[in-house]
């Protein structure tokens, strides 16, 4: 009944001559080369394109990063991020693949398991000591 | 430096999307999720049955169906299909509406940039009929 000439019904395609200001949520897939200034929401997958431009977080079910991304990305299974990609912020997800040639600059937490680090001494913090004071750049 | 003509970027978003904010394209745009802000755009937009839009529209072309309530502005033409709503003014050289639509607003369609003819004894008056209906707001 749909009038959308798609038969593929959750195929989201945004290219590189869009621009975006505010929340964008979706369920199924999306593909995004534009530029967005706000966050995106999802419980699916998101790939984004070379010439994606975003400032703001992003929370999927997975992500493939290209383009430049400036906030945090957190994903419920993977992140994959590609060559060229310039990433200013922190990673969450169960698995995450990088290739080379990455900026990346953040901190990760990469943790399928909940595996904790090593039980320290007693009277010690079972954390290591940060790196980076968070958002201290 | 704009997109290659032949290869108009050609967008989708489908019934799983939700956007609050502005959206900002030039190529064409077919939309069937739910919208919560404007869409500013040299392009054309394709609004499927199942869209739902709160803000105004302004655009080169757009076929309206689903709900929206909102202004709608073209440059070229605007089309509102048997199963639209539009709550909402339409500015736009073309219009053509389909039976069946539902349409409350304001119209000026006016591509020769027309005026009424001068009301018989006030002298180069051009003033438009009183309105039947109120403005809103």
């Amino acid at each position: 009944m749909s009038t959308t000439n798609n038969n593929n019904d959750s195929k989201n395609v945004l290219n590189s001559d869009v621009e975006l200001k505010g929340t964008l949520r979706f369920t199924g897939e999306m593909t995004f080369d534009g530029k967005l200034e706000g966050d995106i929401h999802s419980e699916g997958t998101l790939n984004l394109g070379d010439n994606a431009v975003i400032k703001g977080n992003i929370t999927a079910n997975s992500v493939l990063v290209r383009g430049k991304v400036n906030g945090n990305v957190t994903a419920k299974e993977k992140i994959d991020i590609k060559t060229k990609t310039e990433l200013f912020g922190d990673i969450r997800a169960a698995r995450l693949v990088m290739e080379e040639g990455v900026i990346f600059v953040g901190q990760t937490e990469v943790n399928p398991n909940k595996v904790s680090p090593i039980a320290p001494r007693a009277g010690e913090p079972a954390k290591p000591a940060p790196l980076a004071k968070p958002g201290g750049f | 430096m704009s997109a290659i003509p032949n290869a108009v970027s050609r967008n989708v978003l489908n019934t799983d999307v939700e956007i609050k904010g502005n959206l900002k394209f030039s190529g064409e745009l077919t939309f069937a999720g739910k919208l919560d802000g404007e869409i500013q755009s040299e392009g054309a937009l394709h609004l499927s049955d199942e869209s739902i839009v709160r803000g105004n529209l302004n655009l080169h072309s757009a076929v309206l169906r689903g709900k929206v309530s909102g202004n709608v502005s073209a440059k070229e033409k605007i089309e509102i299909k048997s199963k639209g709503e539009l709550f909402g003014d339409i500015r736009a050289p073309k219009l053509v509406i389909e039976e069946g639509a539902t349409f409350v607003g304001k119209c000026e369609v006016n591509p020769n940039k027309s005026s009424p003819l001068p009301l018989p004894g006030a002298a180069g008056a051009t003033k438009l009929p009183e309105p039947m209906i109120p403005a809103r707001k």
